[in-house]
């Protein structure tokens, strides 16, 4: 069971650089680079507006000239919760830890948080997005998927 | 517009019904409703119905299981508000002056487990239900845990209101949780997200509620002393200003800053031509503990920031000046996501009729207001006797 001052880790393969043969849980979600990964979201030319997961039509002003645009990859944790109960679908097992991490650009991203361990996750936490092993496909290929993890880097906004 | 009225109202209690179909449950809330309003099925000319979880002959079968009658069948699936969706349709109808009688069915039968959202075969959002980011109270309890840390009383104000919904749940006879529960208990039980204790949240619940909405000439007919006038409706879904983060459609937000449901009841009591201040009842859509706090300040019953007092010093109380879920909410009544909304409209309009029995309000309410949300949307409702 757990408690207020028990918080999991998420049980997951944190990788360095995207392996040979990887497939993405979800393409279009992250792109490498030279350090690791970054999110990929849309940038609106007609309105500014920018937003993650991309998207073909501007959540706000609607136009459809929609651009790629590589996030920052820290940002601190505006709230988390740890989850006692696997979702229907997940493949990630319970109890993991889910937090809401906000980016310089003004953007929210949910995600799983991974290596937070006894380092209890606290609101202003600064955090990294990484790659992470989550599952193997029936051809035995890694399938890949971003997750945030606590960092120390003095970068962070 | 004319006016509309809720003429009827039926439920069938809430619980685990692993026994019974989802056209058992409604033909007995729907009866019930029929009987409550003097009237009968041959004379209902359209029918609404509200679930999110509804199979491929559900709505239709329900409706007619109680007679071919040949009338349009409309079925709206809008989450945890299906039902108040159905019943803002139908009211809008007979607003219209299409009908003059209609029937509104909100009805659902839960897994087991957490509510997700979506299907990754269908909608193809795998990040997001593979990663479990879909689970709906997971992004509640974090709008909640922002707020926590903001609000040194909110701690305690969300087992008050906790432990008053199943205090008011020991009086509703249709509720699904009949238990009685400390704070302690509500503390000490386990975490599921947290901060949400499982006595937090409300369980998975069978269930289904209807009522029968008239015109004014149709509710004169069927006796107008115990009719209940609809006289605002208003509801929306996020803007772009409300969105909280991706991915995943809008879950939570609302819970964090309550902007929609501030926006929302601008417009109900500026169509009503009454404020907070008029309101006598209310049934707001809080499935976790805290959701009841902020809809306070959200709905204009208490300053901003004092929502967690408002609760703590018992001003949501059956006695206090605005009763919040007086037959215990969503916590303790359950929730079967359609049919929650209908059965806010049966609680209140029993509220205002002062048939409530045991867990009737005093003071002779006259106004009551309805808040329900679904994955987002919200419709909103304020009746007057």
């Amino acid at each position: 069971m757990l408690t207020n001052n028990n918080f999991p880790e998420a049980k997951l393969n944190i990788l360095s650089d995207v392996p040979q043969g990887a497939v993405a849980l979800q393409a279009d979600t992250f792109q490498p680079a030279e350090d690791g990964i970054r999110l990929v979201a849309s940038s609106c030319a007609t309105c500014g507006g920018v937003f993650f997961p991309r998207r073909r039509f501007c959540g706000r002003c609607s136009g459809a000239d929609l651009t790629d645009r590589l996030l920052s990859p820290q940002g601190k944790i505006r709230a988390f919760s740890l989850i006692d109960r696997k979702s229907g679908a997940a493949i990630v097992e319970a109890p993991y830890v889910q937090a809401c991490v906000a980016l310089p650009e003004g953007l929210n991203i949910y995600t799983v948080l991974a290596g937070a361990g006894a380092d209890r996750p606290f609101i202003g936490m600064a955090t990294e997005v990484c790659l992470a092993e989550v599952s193997r496909d029936p051809e035995d290929r890694p399938i890949v998927a971003y997750v945030f993890r606590p960092s120390s880097s003095e970068e962070t906004q | 517009m004319s006016r509309v009225f809720v003429q009827g109202v039926g439920l069938h209690p809430f619980g685990r019904w692993s026994e019974k179909s989802t056209i058992d449950m409604c033909q007995i809330a729907i009866d019930a409703a029929l009987k409550d309003a003097g009237t009968s099925f041959p004379r209902m000319q359209a029918a609404y119905l509200g679930a999110e979880f509804s199979g491929f002959f559900d709505g239709r079968m329900i409706v007619q299981s109680m007679g071919w009658t040949g009338i349009p069948i409309s079925h709206m699936q809008q989450a945890c508000a299906s039902g108040s969706a159905a019943l803002r349709e139908a009211y809008h109808a007979i607003a219209a002056g299409r009908f003059d009688t209609v029937l509104v069915v909100g009805y659902e039968k839960m897994g087991s487990g957490l509510i997700t959202g979506g299907d990754p075969e269908s909608d193809h959002e795998y990040h997001l239900h593979r990663m479990g980011l879909d689970l709906t109270p997971a992004r509640i309890a974090m709008s909640m845990q922002r707020r926590l840390e903001e609000d040194p009383d909110f701690a305690e104000a969300m087992v008050v209101e906790a432990v008053q919904s199943y205090e008011y749940g020991l009086l509703n006879p249709f509720g699904h949780r009949q238990k009685r529960v400390t704070a302690e208990d509500v503390r000490n039980s386990p975490v599921i997200c947290s901060p949400l204790t499982r006595l937090m949240c409300c369980p998975n619940s069978d269930g289904a509620s209807a009522v029968i909405l008239c015109s004014e000439a149709v509710s004169r007919r069927l006796g107008a002393e115990r009719a209940i006038e609809i006289c605002a409706e208003a509801s929306g879904s996020p803007d772009v200003s409300e969105l909280d983060g991706g991915p995943g459609p809008h879950i939570g937000g609302d819970f964090k800053s309550g902007n929609l449901t501030r926006r929302i009841a601008r417009e109900a009591y500026e169509k009503a031509s009454l404020g907070p201040q008029d309101v006598d009842v209310v049934q707001c859509h809080s499935p976790f503990a805290g959701g009841g706090i902020l809809c306070a300040e959200a709905l204009g019953f208490c300053p901003e920031g004092e929502g967690s007092r408002f609760w703590i010093d018992g001003k949501a109380r059956a006695e206090g000046p605005t009763p919040i879920n007086s037959d215990g909410g969503l916590i303790s009544r359950g929730h079967p996501l359609g049919a929650t909304g209908v059965a806010e409209i049966y609680e209140l309009v029993r509220q205002l009729r002062g048939e409530a029995g045991a867990h009737q309000v005093p003071g002779n309410p006259q106004v009551a207001l309805q808040h329900n949300t679904g994955l987002g949307c919200l419709n909103m409702h304020i009746l007057k006797r």
